[in-house]
């Protein structure tokens, strides 16, 4: 990881709003921790469901997803929220890492599988990918 | 007197691999070496069964692998046998036990 690379991108994503859905607080601080030189302004759904209401409230420019979580997992979550917002990009950010959980998540909407440990680098790019910055 | 900017030496978690993937962010590192002693201080891992074996397992896993706990995230990615959970419960104790140690001391 290199430092120099990350640090001249302090606050380029200054004004995006992102959504993370992780249902455990120490992952949420692991996030948090790492993204905390973005500029991200980063909300936290703590399961699925609290996801979906979240994503009928604001309009995130992207999803970070968890998959396995109590009362809605993440499958659940991207199948609805695809039925009212096909453009909003969402990331499975999981420790699962078969190619089933691969095409599992593809098959439901999501555009990127992503894996714990958080390469941050990758992470980054992703970002990149699918959000403008000025 | 706490300092942030010191990690202690461990014997059961490899600190370069933890370094690496929290971006060489001590204060972080730190941060969640702490958070993981509480979350698991009081976990009894051989009592678990189900749903709420598989879920700290599964915890453990992504945890282990971030913070460089080696040996935990091996034996979190075998197959459940009783032998690999007996195996697993005794070498979460000894992280914990070395976090209680270490980080009390900082």
């Amino acid at each position: 990881m290199n430092n120099m690379i990350l640090n001249k991108r302090e606050n380029i994503f200054s004004g995006k709003k992102i959504l993370l859905t992780e249902d455990k607080e120490i992952n949420q601080l692991i996030v948090l921790g790492l993204l905390s030189g973005s500029g991200f302004d980063i909300d936290i759904a703590n399961n699925g469901e609290e996801a979906v209401d979240k994503c009928r409230e604001f309009n995130y420019s992207l999803i970070l997803m968890d998959i396995e979580m109590p009362i809605m997992d993440g499958y659940d979550a991207t199948k609805i929220i695809r039925e009212k917002n096909k453009e909003i990009p969402i990331i499975a950010l999981t420790s699962n890492g078969t190619i089933e959980d691969i095409n599992r998540t593809k098959s439901v909407g999501m555009n990127e599988h992503l894996l714990k440990p958080i390469d941050l680098e990758l992470l980054y790019s992703t970002f990149s990918k699918y959000i403008n910055v000025a | 007197m706490f300092d942030e900017n010191i990690i202690p030496k461990f014997e059961h978690i490899n600190i370069e691999i933890g370094l690496k993937f929290l971006n060489n962010n001590k204060k972080l590192y730190l941060k969640i070496l702490n958070s993981f002693l509480d979350r698991y201080k009081d976990v009894d891992v051989e009592s678990l069964t189900g749903d709420e074996l598989k879920d700290v397992i599964h915890s453990i896993k992504g945890l282990s692998a971030t913070l460089g706990m080696e040996k935990l995230n091996r034996l979190s990615m075998s197959d459940l046998t009783k032998e690999v959970i007996s195996e697993l419960s005794e070498n979460l104790s000894l992280v914990l036990d070395e976090l209680k140690d270490k980080l009390g001391s900082i």
